[in-house]
């Protein structure tokens, strides 16, 4: 039996897979229902290849950070066979873990350009009739922020000026009212002095 | 913001989103370039910030235009962002992007407005930007239209 290759293309990146249809499921000869093997390529970065379960692993992270990036969260997407995380520099760092002992982990560095790039790959995938994959079992599963959720970050960006703020007006408005208090009073007794007719004062 | 940065990159680009429209058999809910422009000047963020009432098939409408248009300019938004994690040798198309989208936001926005201060900004905005350029390119494949979608729904 003649194996089925389909090729997935995106700029930098490009998804192979390789795969057999399964004709008790009533597949024509072009399909892929059993997934064999898969090959991501992607430019100036070694070739990425493994099982089928490598495969849904590494779908689900990336759609799961595609959805934080866009919602700006940051959240580690860590599993048993990929973690993906986004770093300070603005590239996402992808460590592959092989199932075989002795393999140390890949790691890879991309941009957002291969990123995307990737991306579209998958939903090239997705979008393809004739390769059998659920993707339902790879949706993202983000929870919805609470209202009641407490974000440091935003805590300290938008909470702490306008207090800092307030402190110091305060303070500033409390030093004024303490001098020009004793001010007043200090004029206050120059004039019971002036007032008085026993005392001159004289003005040159 | 998205489609600013559209407009950034297709000089044409209020054109484009009508024809876009037009092509996506919107007709009824976009009749002319006006109702697109109506709809876009409810950001609050705009100079001239007109409160219309829109319905929810229009917001659909809108995310259509916006994930169809980003289709047609991915190479441009991949070519930008590549110019951006490779700034070091290809600083030029970075260059321009960001100071065509700040020209576009001191045009149009309400720039007395802190966020909008903030937007023009060269350093501090860069990173907004770069977000605004991956949410682009992110929504540009056949997912596209689910993908922002579900974004705004969880914002």
């Amino acid at each position: 039996m003649l194996q089925n290759k389909y090729s997935f293309n995106q700029s930098s990146t490009e998804l192979v897979i390789f795969g057999l249809p399964d004709y008790s499921n009533n597949d024509k000869n072009d399909n892929i229902s059993i997934i064999s093997g898969w090959k991501l390529s992607i430019i100036d970065q070694p070739e990425i290849e493994g099982s089928i379960d490598h495969l849904k692993s590494l779908i689900k992270a990336f759609y799961k950070c595609a959805a934080l990036s866009l919602l700006d969260r940051k959240e580690k997407i860590e599993s048993e066979l990929i973690d993906l995380n986004l770093d300070e520099s603005g590239s996402y760092r992808i460590t592959l873990k092989s199932t075989k002992p002795n393999v140390k982990p890949l790691k890879i560095k991309i941009g957002y350009a291969e990123f995307s790039d990737i991306i579209i790959c998958f939903d090239q995938l997705k979008n393809f009739k004739k390769i059998k994959i659920d993707f339902n079992e790879l949706k993202p599963n983000i929870k919805k922020k609470s209202i009641f959720s407490f974000n440091k970050n935003k805590f300290a960006s938008d909470i702490i000026p306008p207090l800092i703020a307030f402190f110091t007006v305060s303070l500033f408005t409390l030093i004024g009212i303490y001098f020009f208090e004793n001010k007043d009073s200090r004029d206050k007794n120059i004039s019971k002095i002036s007032n008085n007719p026993n005392i001159m004062i004289k003005i040159k | 913001m998205l489609l600013l940065a559209i407009e950034t990159i297709d000089l044409n680009g209020s054109e484009s989103m009508f024809a876009i429209s037009n092509k996506l058999n919107l007709q009824h809910l976009f009749p002319s370039k006006v109702s697109i422009w109506k709809l876009r000047s409810n950001n609050p963020m705009r100079k001239s910030q007109n409160i219309n009432n829109f319905s929810n098939e229009q917001l659909d409408g809108l995310i259509k235009i916006t994930s169809e248009m980003s289709k047609y300019l991915y190479p441009y938004v991949r070519a930008i962002i590549s110019s951006k994690d490779n700034y070091i040798n290809k600083p030029e198309l970075w260059n321009d992007f960001q100071s065509r989208y700040i020209e576009l936001i001191e045009q149009r926005f309400n720039t007395e407005s802190i966020i909008v201060k903030n937007l023009i900004d060269y350093d501090y905005s860069q990173e907004f930007f770069k977000k605004i350029l991956l949410t682009l390119s992110l929504v540009s494949s056949d997912e596209g239209y689910n993908r922002l979608k579900f974004v705004l729904a969880n914002l």
